[in-house]
């Protein structure tokens, strides 16, 4: 037992060492060390995180060794071109007497080297993919998808040298600007018949046509008194529930894409006949770790058990851009 | 002495009855005050859901939109992560409770399998129940069919024009 309790400080220690953030470059590099009981084993992980600027323009990934004492158990390598961070994990059999300690290299992989898309053409709503082998001397395949005719496009009017390029619309996406509409369907609650409106949006840039952004992005809301569009308010009374309702926190969304749910809530019988909450104002709002937030778009809202409308619409079709 | 007590009789009738009447009227009151600036704290248990997208093959998908829908229904932003090249997938920070969770990936032809029009009766929306500072590691998840689509025009019935910014609406029949 002592050995145990001397190994989980040593561990403990190497832990708050290791746990330190290690800037290398744009780079945070978190690792762990734990026991876990069911399996009587050792938990070792990395993970390794860059922001927004850094990650719309370089893959992230780490490579190491899960260490024994002083002998390697295991290497390790990820690498994420989303936007998410690169992680590793991997379970040991304990050992009482041994030091258990991770070593890890972070590293960054350039996805672009290259001007915006101004070396072919936009056909259609091309989406497109490129990757290479590193270092590159000219793309394994381009795979486009698009809802547009077959073209052809000349090859050596794309400009090498890139590894992995995240491309929309014909063109590298620029920052996030405001909001497009993927779907928006409303169904009725089966319990109450209470309408529940599910809003699907994609985060896209200030180009016109818009592009969508081809990384993840964190959203939140934020609630606003419709009298002052800038007076914050940290919730709205649901007199369907007898609750709050709340604005959701800072979330990582895939793509750039993400879902509201608006709905009043369902009471418990006897229903009302009408209950809802007070109309407000709703700010998505992009949330980057470290950067200033910027509003993508914001809408009154008017959720009842009747109706739930955004800026007075009860739908909106798919494609329609909302600021 | 009386005169006391009677005082203290008064002021404590008048506590109570301003004491209830906020307790009654806040059921009536629409906004909360506005949070804090600076970082958000959570003050609730969280979880997590991972596990793997897979095709009709079999195979594992990548690029795949997974979210957690909150079960029984609730409003807000729905958490959603996106899948590897084995196609597994991790949400993270999740309110404990029940979650339904949907699949999509457009650009492949696989439409959200929460959708009711697309997936009623023949996808699965597996359940999941998250529990405090766990990650719950669910199996395979299916993708559903591949969508089709219908393309087509509306026109004017005595002119043949076409009529453009229309609203259609599609029902299963």
């Amino acid at each position: 037992m002592r050995k145990f309790i001397a190994l989980m400080l040593r561990a403990g220690a190497c832990c708050l060492v290791l746990s330190q953030q290690a800037r290398a470059a744009a780079t945070n590099t978190i690792t762990n060390i734990s026991y876990y009981e069911p399996t009587n084993s050792m938990y070792l992980w990395v993970d390794t995180a860059i922001d927004y600027d850094t990650y719309v323009y370089y893959s992230v990934a780490h490579w190491g060794y899960y260490y024994k004492n002083s002998d390697i158990m295991d290497s390790f390598g990820a690498q994420n071109d989303f936007g998410e961070d690169a992680y590793s994990e991997e379970f040991f059999p304990y050992d009482p007497n041994a030091d258990y300690t991770i070593e890890s290299y972070p590293n960054l992989i350039a996805k672009v080297r290259h001007d915006y898309g101004d070396t072919y053409e936009d056909y259609c709503d091309y989406i497109q993919w490129a990757m290479g082998d590193e270092p590159v001397y000219y793309p394994n395949y381009f795979d486009f998808n698009g809802s547009g005719p077959d073209v052809q496009i000349n090859g050596s009017s794309i400009l090498l040298g890139a590894v992995y390029s995240f491309f929309t619309e014909g063109g590298l996406a620029g920052p996030p600007d405001h909001v497009k509409v993927v779907s928006d369907d409303t169904t009725y609650d089966h319990d109450c018949y209470f309408p529940f409106r599910k809003l699907t949006l994609q985060v896209v840039d200030g180009n016109v046509p818009a592009r969508r952004v081809g990384v993840n992005i964190s959203i939140r809301e934020r609630f606003f008194t419709v009298e002052d569009w800038n007076a914050e308010i940290g919730g709205v009374w649901s007199t369907c529930v007898n609750d709050w309702s709340k604005p959701s926190g800072c979330g990582v969304h895939f793509l750039g894409k993400f879902t509201d749910n608006m709905f009043a809530g369902c009471p418990p019988p006897p229903v009302p006949s009408y209950c809802g909450l007070p109309q407000f104002v709703v700010k998505w709002i992009w949330c980057p770790r470290g950067k200033p937030e910027k509003t993508l778009m914001m809408h009154v809202r008017d959720e009842t058990s009747e109706h739930i409308l955004t800026n007075g619409s009860g739908h909106y079709l798919p494609g329609t851009e909302l600021r | 002495m009386r005169r006391r007590f009677l005082i203290f009789l008064f002021i404590a009738i008048g506590l109570i009855a301003v004491t209830a009447s906020y307790a009654i009227n806040r059921g009536f009151q629409p906004y909360l005050p506005a949070p804090p600036p600076g970082p958000i704290q959570s003050t609730v248990s969280l979880g997590g859901i991972s596990g793997r997208v897979i095709n009709a093959e079999g195979e594992p998908v990548s690029g795949v939109r997974v979210e957690a829908n909150p079960y029984p229904l609730r409003g807000g932003l729905v958490r959603d992560a996106g899948t590897d090249a084995k196609g597994i997938f991790r949400i993270y920070n999740l309110e404990v409770g029940r979650y339904k969770l949907s699949v999509s990936k457009e650009e492949a032809g696989y439409a959200d399998t929460s959708n009711h029009f697309y997936a009623a009766g023949f996808v699965e929306m597996p359940e999941v129940i998250v529990y405090a500072n766990q990650t719950v590691s669910w199996g395979d998840i299916h993708l559903g069919p591949r969508a089709g689509k219908l393309i087509g025009s509306v026109r004017e019935a005595q002119t043949k024009k076409l009529i453009a910014s229309n609203d259609l609406h599609s029902n299963y029949v």
